[in-house]
C-alpha cells in the first residue's frame, strides 16, 4: 500500500453542451516523503488534480487514497480533517486574508486545527521565524513583498504540521531570487521528511524533485 | 448528535466564542460605513418599537394609576333603578316593586356585608354656584365628614376636609375654580398670565381661598303653583330660588381630564346641611313618582368601597340581590385593559415593520459582504475552516449588529420619547394642565427588544450564512 494512491480519478466540468474533462481517468501513487513536480501545459488539469489531493475539490468518479483511506468516503467532514490536518497548500497568488496581519493569518489556521488561544501567538511567531521571516509579525499582506507574503502563506501551510504539502506553482509570481528563496524553503521541508507535491510551469524548478509527472489534456503522460 | 453538531454550527473550543465577537468587530470595522449604516437601521427600529410600546404602556399606566390611587378600583356605586318604561302606568305608583330607596336604613344593610369597607351616601342637585360677580352651574355632592379619610378624597391641595355634617362649608375642586376664572398656583402661573392677556382669570394661592365664601343658589319646585301658572295666575311661580352662602373649607385636585370637563364632586358640602336645601324636589321620574309612597331616595347614589378589590365581584352580587342597580369601574377596567392591548398591538406592528426593514438591511449587508470577501471564504476553507466556523462568523457579525442595534435602539428610543415627553408637557403646561409622564419602559420591553434584536439578527444571518458555508473553495480561490 503507498502512502497516496489516485485511482482512476476523474473530474469533468459540464457547461450546457460542452463538457471539459479537466481530470480524465488518472491513476498513479506517491510515496512517503517524495518530492513531487506536476508540469503540464495551461489547462492542462493540474490545478484540478492539486485541489482534488487537498480535498478543496470533489472528483466526478475514482478515488484518492491517504493510506489506504478513501478520502471522498467521510463527506465534508473527512475533506474538513484532511485540510486541517493532513496537507497544507501554497498558491500562486498568496492567498493571504487582507485584513488580517502575517502572524494572524497564521493564527486563524491554528484556530481552525485546534490550538488554544494562548498557544497560538507563539506558534505563529515560531513558525514566521521558520522562514525567516520572525520580524514581519505585525505587518499587513499589502505590506510584503511576493517573496514574504509566500513564505507567510507557507508558515500558514505548516500551521497544522501536515505531512503534504501542496504548492500550485509557488514562485509564479515571484522573480528568480525570491523563487530560489522559497524553493529551497520547500526543499528543506522535504529534508525533514515532508511529502511535496508542486505544480510547476518552470523546468529549472522540476529538477529540484525527485521525480516530475506531465500532464496534458487531463491524462497523465509517461512518467519522466 | 448534539443540536450544535445537528444544526452544523460546529465551533470547538479553539474557535471560542471570543474569537467569533473578535472577528466580527473586525470584519465590520473594515467596512465601518456601510456597517454603522446598518446598525443605525436595526437602531431606528429598535427606537421605534420601543417608543411605540412605551407610549402605548405609559397610556395604560397613567390611566390605571390614577384609577388606584383614587381608590376607583375597589368602589361599587349605587344609582337609583331606572324607569322601566315597559311596565303598565298603573304599576309605576307601586313603589315596592320598582326598588330599594337609597336612604340610610339601607346604607346600614350594605355596611353589614361581608367585604365592605365604607358605604356612604351622596346626596345630589343641581346649582348655581357663584364667586364674586362669576358664576357658573353644577351638581353638588351633599356627604358626610367622615368620607373625608376615604382613598377617593385625599387629594387636598389647601385647607382640609368638611369638618361639620351642618354647617355651610365647601370643598371645592381646581376644575370649579377654573370655571369661576380663578387660577391657583399649582399651576404654572406666570406662562398662564401671560397667555390670559384679556385678564380674564384671577390668580390666588390655594391657601388664600380658604375662609372665603361661595354662594349657592338652588331652585325649588311647586307642583300647586304650577297648576295656578297654567291657569294664568301671573303671581304663580312654580320655580324659587334660594342663596345659601358656603365657607370654602379646602381646596382639591379637580378629577377631570381636560379644562371642559365637570365632576359631580367639584362641590362638596355636608351631607346634613344639603338636606336643609329645599331642591327642586327629584332626580329623576322615579323619585318624583315614588315622592308620594313617603319612600323617597334619600341619596342620589351610594359609594361603596370595598377593603380588598378581589371582594368586588362578590359585594357586587350581594348587592344586585338586594335589587339594586350598581355600577363599578373596576369590571369596566377590563375593557379598558382590552382596548389598551388592541392599542399597544397596533403600536407594536409599527415598530415591528421597521424591524422587518432593518432585518432586510441586515441581510443586504450580510450578502454584500459575502460577496466581497468570496476569496477569504475560500481561503478560510483551504486552510481547515468547516462550514459551521463559517457560518458562526457570519452568524457573529449578524449579533453584533443586532446587539449594538439594540442598545443604540433602547437609547435612541429613550432620548426620542424624553424629548417627545418635553415637547408634549410644555403644550400641557401652556395649557394650564398638569404634566404626565407619557411614556413607561417595562423591564420586559428592555429585555424583550434586545433580545428580539438579537433574534432578528440570527434569522436575517440565517440565508447569508448559509451561503457563505456553501462558496466552492476552488471557485474562490480562483478569481484574484
Ligand atoms: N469550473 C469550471 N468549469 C468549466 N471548466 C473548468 C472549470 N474549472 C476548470 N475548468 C477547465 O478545466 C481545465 C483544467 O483547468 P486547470 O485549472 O486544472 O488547468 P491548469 O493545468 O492548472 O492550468 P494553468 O497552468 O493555466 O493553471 C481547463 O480547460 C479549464 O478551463
Ligand atoms: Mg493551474
Amino acid at each position: 500500500m503507498a502512502f497516496i494512491e489516485i485511482d482512476h480519478i476523474r473530474k469533468i466540468y459540464r457547461k450546457a453542451t460542452v463538457t471539459v474533462p479537466a481530470v480524465n481517468d488518472i491513476s498513479f501513487v506517491i510515496e512517503k516523503g517524495e518530492f513531487l513536480a506536476i508540469v503540464g501545459k495551461s489547462g492542462s488539469g493540474k490545478s484540478t488534480l492539486l485541489n482534488l489531493l487537498g480535498g478543496l475539490d470533489t472528483p466526478t468518479s475514482g478515488e484518492i487514497r491517504f493510506e489506504g483511506e478513501n478520502l471522498f468516503a467521510e463527506g465534508k467532514d473527512g475533506l474538513v480533517r484532511h485540510r486541517r490536518h493532513r496537507v497544507g497548500m501554497v498558491f500562486q497568488s498568496f492567498q493571504l486574508i487582507p485584513g488580517q496581519t502575517a502572524a494572524e493569518n497564521i493564527e486563524l489556521a491554528l484556530a481552525f486545527g485546534g490550538v488554544s488561544r494562548t498557544e497560538r501567538h507563539t506558534r505563529a511567531l515560531e513558525l514566521l521565524a521558520q522562514v525567516g521571516l520572525a520580524e514581519r509579525a505585525n505587518h499587513y499582506p499589502t505590506e510584503l513583498s511576493g517573496g514574504e507574503a509566500q513564505r507567510v502563506a507557507i508558515a500558514r501551510a505548516l500551521a497544522n504540521d501536515p505531512d503534504i504539502l501542496l504548492a500550485d506553482e509557488p514562485t509564479g509570481n515571484l522573480d528568480t531570487q525570491n523563487g530560489d528563496i522559497v524553493l529551497s524553503i520547500l526543499q528543506d521541508l522535504h529534508r525533514q521528511g515532508r511529502t511535496i507535491i508542486m505544480i510547476t510551469h518552470d523546468p529549472d524548478m522540476a529538477q529540484v524533485a525527485q521525480r516530475t509527472i506531465r500532464m496534458q489534456d487531463g491524462q497523465l503522460l509517461e512518467a519522466l | 448528535m448534539t443540536v450544535r453538531s445537528f444544526l452544523n454550527l460546529e465551533h470547538p473550543d479553539n474557535m471560542t466564542t471570543l474569537d467569533l465577537i473578535r472577528m466580527a468587530l473586525r470584519n465590520l470595522w473594515r467596512t465601518r460605513l456601510r456597517s454603522s449604516l446598518t446598525i443605525l437601521g436595526v437602531m431606528i427600529g429598535i427606537g421605534a418599537l420601543i417608543s411605540m410600546v412605551a407610549f402605548g404602556s405609559g397610556m395604560e399606566k397613567n390611566i390605571s394609576d390614577a384609577f388606584t390611587s383614587s381608590g376607583l378600583f375597589s368602589r361599587i356605586t349605587i344609582t337609583p333603578v331606572k324607569l322601566d318604561m315597559n311596565r303598565p302606568m298603573e304599576s309605576l305608583t307601586d313603589t315596592s316593586g320598582i326598588s330599594v330607596p337609597l336612604d340610610d336604613e339601607l346604607l346600614e344593610k350594605i355596611r353589614l356585608i361581608p367585604g365592605v369597607e365604607e358605604a356612604y351616601g351622596e346626596i345630589q342637585q343641581p346649582a348655581k354656584v357663584a364667586w364674586k360677580e362669576n358664576e357658573t352651574t353644577l351638581t353638588y355632592t351633599g356627604v358626610s365628614p367622615e368620607v373625608g379619610k376615604t382613598k377617593a378624597y385625599q387629594n387636598l391641595l389647601a385647607g382640609t376636609f368638611l369638618t361639620s355634617d351642618t354647617l355651610g362649608q365647601a370643598v371645592i375642586s381646581t376644575d370649579l375654580l377654573r370655571r369661576l376664572k380663578i387660577r391657583i398656583d399649582s399651576e404654572d402661573m406666570e406662562r398662564a398670565k401671560k397667555k390670559d392677556t384679556a385678564n380674564i382669570y384671577t390668580y390666588l394661592k390655594a391657601e388664600d381661598l380658604i375662609g372665603d365664601t361661595l354662594l349657592l343658589s338652588t331652585a325649588t319646585f311647586h307642583p300647586m303653583q304650577m297648576m295656578g301658572a297654567l291657569t294664568g295666575n301671573q303671581e304663580a311661580n312654580p320655580l324659587s330660588e334660594r342663596v345659601s352662602p358656603l365657607v370654602i373649607v379646602g381646596v382639591r385636585e379637580g378629577e377631570s381630564d381636560g379644562p371642559a370637563d365637570r365632576s359631580n364632586t367639584d362641590l362638596l358640602i355636608p351631607e346634613g346641611f344639603a338636606t336643609t336645601i329645599p331642591s327642586i324636589g327629584f332626580n329623576s321620574i322615579t323619585e318624583f313618582l315614588r315622592k308620594g309612597s313617603g319612600k323617597p331616595d334619600k341619596y342620589a347614589t351610594i359609594q361603596v368601597t370595598v377593603a380588598n378589590p378581589n371582594n368586588l365581584t362578590p359585594v357586587r352580587q350581594e348587592l344586585e340581590k338586594m335589587g339594586l342597580k350598581v355600577f363599578a369601574l373596576a369590571e369596566q377596567m377590563k375593557e379598558i385593559r382590552r382596548a389598551f392591548l388592541a392599542v399597544n398591538a397596533v403600536l407594536g406592528v409599527v415598530g415591528f415593520i421597521a424591524l422587518i426593514v432593518a432585518g432586510l438591511g441586515i441581510i443586504n449587508t450580510l450578502l454584500m459582504s459575502i460577496l466581497e470577501r468570496t476569496r477569504e471564504i475560500g481561503i478560510m476553507k483551504a486552510i481547515g475552516g468547516s462550514e459551521g466556523q463559517i457560518k458562526s462568523v457570519f452568524f457573529g457579525e449578524a449579533a453584533v449588529i443586532g446587539l449594538v442595534g439594540a442598545i443604540g435602539g433602547i437609547i435612541l428610543g429613550w432620548l426620542v420619547t424624553l424629548a417627545a415627553g418635553a415637547i408634549i408637557n410644555m403644550k400641557i403646561k401652556e395649557m394650564g394642565e398638569v404634566p404626565v409622564d407619557l411614556f413607561y419602559f417595562p423591564w420586559w420591553l428592555i429585555i424583550g427588544s434586545i433580545g428580539f434584536a438579537i433574534g432578528l439578527s440570527l434569522i436575517a444571518g440565517l440565508y447569508p450564512a448559509a451561503r457563505a458555508a456553501r462558496i466552492d473553495p476552488v471557485e474562490a480561490l480562483r478569481w484574484s
